[in-house]
Order: C-alpha cells, then structure tokens, then sequence
C-alpha cells in the first residue's frame, strides 16, 4: 500500500479511571479506533466523513503525532509515526480544535508570527507569510487586532491560517467549517479547494454530508472507529444503486419509524430532527409499491405527514444503509 | 529539519539557530502576554514589596529601639532574612509558575498546538523559566533595595561565590519547577494546593527567614537530606562573610559539592520527567484536557 499517507491497521483504545470517592477508582476501556487501514495519495482531496465521535479527531491526532496510538503503523509524508515525529510535525499544516489553538492575547499577525516561530522560518520570512495568509484569507482589518476580540468566525479563519504558516505539502483540516456563517464556509472551501488544485493534499474531516461530497475526491465514511465505507463520491453513491431514497418530513415518532422500517421492501428507515421537524430518510429497491403501505404505518402511529419527497442518493444515505442511523446522530461513548 | 512547501524552501533556520530563534520567539510570546495584563502586573509587583514592609516591621518587635538599631544590632539577622528571601521569591514563582504555565495552555488548547509544531519542548519550558527570572530577578532587586533602605546596607561579602551558589540553586529550582509543570500536566488543578504545601514545607525546612539553629533537633536531619537548604545556607552564609556558626548545616565544601550536584542533574532530572508524563498525556489524549 503506497501513499503520502498510509495506515495499517491503526488502533486507539483509551482507559479512562473514574473517581468513586476518595479511595476507589474504576476504569473503562473505549475502542476509538479499531484497526484502521487507509491510504491517502499526493494531492488528493480526501474527506473523513462520520458522526460525531465517530473517530476522525482521533484519527487525525494519531496521524499528527499528539496522541500515541495503541497498535498498527503509520507514515506521513513517508515518516514513520511515533519513529520520525518532528518530521511529521515539520512537514504537516494542521488546523485542530479551531479557535481555542491561538492565543487570544496577541493579535491575529503576532499569533500567525509567532506560529512561524515554531516551524524555524526565518524572521524575514515569518514576517511574509503571515502577509500572504493575512490577505489570502482577507483578514486585513483586524490582523492587528487582539483575537480576543474577534468573531467566532474570524478566530477560525485564522486558526485555518495558522495551519498554512508552514506551507506544509500535507493539510489535515478537522471540521474547519464549523462555526462559520454560511458565506465565510463557502468562501473556505473554496480556498481548500484552490490550494489543493495548487498540488497540496488534503485531509478534510466534517460531518456535514454536502461539504464531502462537493469538495472532495474521496471519502472515508467512518463510524465507531472503523472505516465503513471508502470510495469516491460516485462510487459510494453507486454502492446503493438499486437503492431509492424518499424522505418523508412532518412530526413522526421513533415507534412510526420503526414500523416503517419493518415494513417488507423497506431496507433501511432513519429518523432525524431538523429545524423542528422530523425527517424520515427511507430506503427501498422499490419505493412505488412501498409508498402506500409506509403511509398507512406513519397513519397508524398518529404521524403527521407534511412532505413526501423521492431524492436523489446522498453519502448520508450511504452512512444511513450502513448504519442504520443519521449522521446527525452522537455516537460518542459517554 | 525544514518545512517543505515550495514557497519556503531555503527559508528555515536550522540547528542551534532554530532552537535559539523559536526560543526567543516563546519568551517574547510569554512577556508580551504579561505586559497586556498591566494591573495585575503592577499589583504583583506592589503586593512583594508590601510583604516586604510586613516581614521587616515584624522583625522589629525584637528591636524596640527602631530601625537604626535594629540594623547595627542584628546586620546578621537582617542578612538571614534577606538572602533567605531572595531564595524563597525564587522558588515559590518557578515552582508554580512553570507548571501554571503550562496547564493554563492544556486549558486554553493552546499546549496542542505547540505540539503539533516541530518546535523544541525545552525551549517551551525554558522560554516560561526565562521570563520569571526576569521578572522574579526584577521584584528581588525592588525587595532588596526597599530592605536597604529600611534596615540600611545589607551584608554582601564574597560576592562572586554568591552568585555561584544563587546560579546553581536557581538552576536546580528550575528543574524542580520541570518537575512539577509535569505532575501539574497530571493532577491538574490540585497542583497549586500541592505547590502552596511544598511552599510552607521549603519555608520551614530551607529556612528562610531563620537560622537553621531555630529549628527543632529532630528536623536537622530532615533539612540536611534537601539540597536546597544546603543552597540557603551557603548563599546566605557566603554573603554574609562566614560569621561564627555559619554555614549551619555542613562544612561549605560539602554544601558546594550537593548545591553544585543539584543545580547540575535536576533539571535534567525535571526535564525528563516532563517528557515521560507528556508522554503518558501523548497515549491519554490528555494534551488538552480542562
């Protein structure tokens, strides 16, 4: 298995203790990563895809050398993880945890100077680059500014900038967009997007299905530590070809949906709320001969049906066949 | 080791030149946050010269006369205290300062970034010891200066071998301050309890701001087995020109021998403890933990 990165079978499991009173204790063991196998070509736009908890933050800490991983092996940019750290460290750009990783003390140009520091560039240097960055990322008004004082959305435009202080050949972005207003996410894809046509590689986690499948060349759809799903955006949509989706909005109870989704010819049923309302995501190879019998089920169970609309197959519906759940969903271990 | 992109190759300092250049890039970090905290920077300062007025009228219950005889009578006592003093504002900062400074940033999130960066860890924590010594080295020189003037000029004989012994000392407190930034990047919040009561331990066993004789014959032993006591005695008895009794605790050969040994190995010592616990923070996910 070849690749600027490359994973063989990658594991995490974390023991966490409990304090029970003064003198007892008791440990829980969760498996966050369950051997993970992956490979990630230069300059490819590669997307991890999942629900929260998931597993692609501790993915991405692995493979950026903050956490040590339990089992299995790894390379980035051809250095052996947990052998060659520094080297990683070096030639990776990473953003991570967004605002909360820059010192809210110092302005946006001293946080992104100070950065520079960091990965050795010269003064001169450090002093040109956090320009470019500043007016790539059009930050110009208020790069002198505390980052105190800045917008949600400004802190994590520069922590996203703070990721390219190194113009490192390996960009891992971990949920870049969240936060960010609907203009300043589109305007940041658009930047990844740009430099990775430039020929940096990309690692773009999110749990937001659209931004996956516009922006990158493959995803990773993962979920409780394992990769489920590995494709291109058309290859995994194809993997539900026979397939056909039809998402039924209105208030729906759990108990409906799971009548609906033991009804025959109903493959998979995922309930989720959006914006107050429920929506029903229902899959089935043949969605006519299904519809008036998921009608008089959703009619059985007091639902109110607003909207019944067929739609196209989405990566959600990939993560849905696979799981069983929405990507909505929370799947960390409490 | 270099950054790899395009725009930057050629542009990376290397070796000695990259350690030095990221750990003045830290200590600058360090001092410009300090300065956008001006009242509490000027409140620190203002509260060390206080207990400074505080400990010296305490002293003066013993010279009912005033302050004039009190400095011809007790030179020697006024001498204990200072030097003690001077120590003592030393090692309650570094041993603190350091691991606050570091699980301030595990809050903040911002101890992750520093190691996701191929930045040197030493100088991370150098660039914490730097600032407090300037700092710490600025208010002990207001400390002393304010004791002059109150209880007139202080003892200063042997003063080369005072600052051997200072240097040593502080380089040893230092390394007990790595040490204790790596428990504090363990038991969190309970380090600063744990700092006060190594505080109030150093105050009576290093003693400070009294003769070693003053303490019970039963904790001699224990104050001898602590390097830093032997540091108190020999920087205090040197300065004050070796009066009779003094250095207390041991002849000055041994006490430069153990002060020389623990400035050299401990930070070694705390520095490799840091790695080792930030190692098992590395295998916790506990870099960033509140």
């Amino acid at each position: 298995m070849q690749g600027q990165v490359r994973i063989e079978n990658l594991g995490k499991t974390y023991h966490a203790r409990q304090r029970r009173g003064l003198f007892k204790s008791s440990e829980s063991r969760v498996e966050a990563l369950k051997g993970i196998h992956l490979a990630i070509q230069p300059g490819e736009l590669f997307g991890l895809l999942g629900p929260n908890g998931a597993g692609k933050t501790t993915l991405i800490k692995c493979l950026t050398t903050l956490l040590l991983p339990t089992s299995g092996a790894a390379w980035v940019n051809g250095y052996r993880l947990t052998e060659q750290d520094n080297l990683i460290r070096a030639t990776v750009g990473c953003m991570l945890m967004g605002e909360r990783g820059l010192y809210w003390k110092l302005s946006g140009r001293e946080n992104l100077e100070f950065f520079g520091a960091l990965y050795h560039l010269m003064p001169a240097t450090r002093r040109r680059r956090a320009a470019e960055i500043i007016d790539l990322l059009e930050l110009g008004e208020i790069a002198e500014r505390a980052v105190e004082t800045y917008s949600s959305g400004q802190k994590m435009k520069l922590a996203f900038g703070k990721a390219l202080i190194n113009d490192a050949p390996l960009l891992i972005l971990d949920e870049p967009t969240n936060t960010l207003d609907l203009p300043s996410a589109r305007e940041l894809r658009a930047v990844v997007g740009a430099l990775n046509e430039r020929g940096k590689t990309v690692i773009y986690t999110t749990h937001i299905m659209s931004e996956a499948e516009t922006l990158c060349d493959r995803v990773a759809i993962v979920d409780r530590g394992e990769v489920l799903a590995l494709g291109s955006v058309p290859e995994l949509k194809a993997s539900l070809k026979r397939e056909a989706v039809t998402r039924i909005e209105g208030i729906i109870s759990n108990a409906a949906a799971r009548a609906v989704e033991g009804l025959p010819g109903v493959s998979r049923a995922a309930l989720a709320a959006v914006n107050g309302h429920n929506t029903l995501t229902v899959m089935s190879p043949e969605p006519r001969a299904v519809l008036p019998r998921l009608i008089e089920a959703l009619t059985a169970h007091q639902a109110v049906v607003q909207k019944i609309v067929p739609e196209e197959v989405t990566l959600e519906d990939v993560f849905i066949a696979r799981t069983g759940r929405t990507l909505a969903d929370d799947t960390r271990v409490k | 080791m270099a950054a790899t992109g395009p725009a930057l190759q050629g542009a990376t300092l290397r070796g000695p030149r990259a350690w030095l250049s990221t750990l003045l890039a830290m200590c600058r970090k360090e001092l410009t946050i300090m300065l956008r905290y001006p009242v509490e920077l000027v409140a620190s300062f203002g509260q060390i010269l206080l207990i400074v007025m505080v400990l010296t009228l305490a002293g003066l219950m013993f010279s009912p006369t005033g302050l004039n005889t009190a400095a011809d009578q007790s030179g020697q006592t006024a001498g204990v205290v200072a030097y003690g003093f001077v120590l003592f504002m030393f090692l309650s900062d570094t041993l603190w300062s350091i691991g606050y400074n570091v699980r301030r940033e595990q809050k903040q999130g911002t101890l992750e970034q520093l190691y996701l960066s191929p930045a040197s860890k030493f100088a991370s924590l150098l660039s914490r010891v730097t600032v407090t010594l300037v700092w710490t080295g600025a208010m002990t020189v207001a400390a002393a200066g304010l004791l002059s003037l109150m209880l007139g000029r202080l003892p200063a004989e042997n003063l080369p071998l005072g600052v051997g012994v200072l240097a040593l000392a502080l380089s040893g407190t230092f390394g007990t301050g790595f040490a204790f930034a790596a428990l504090t990047l363990r038991i969190r919040e309970a380090g600063q309890t744990l700092a006060n009561l190594f505080q109030f331990a150093f105050m009576i066993l290093c003693a400070p701001f009294f003769p070693f004789a003053a303490l019970p014959d039963w904790l001699l032993p224990v104050s001898r087995l602590i390097p830093l006591a032997h540091g108190v005695d020999a920087f205090r008895s040197a300065l004050m020109g070796f009066p009779a009794g003094y250095p207390e605790l041991a002849p000055l050969a041994l006490e430069l021998a153990v002060v020389a040994a623990f400035g050299l190995v401990m930070p070694w010592l705390g520095y490799w403890l840091y790695r080792r616990e930030e190692n098992r923070a590395r295998a916790k996910g506990s870099l960033s933990e509140y």
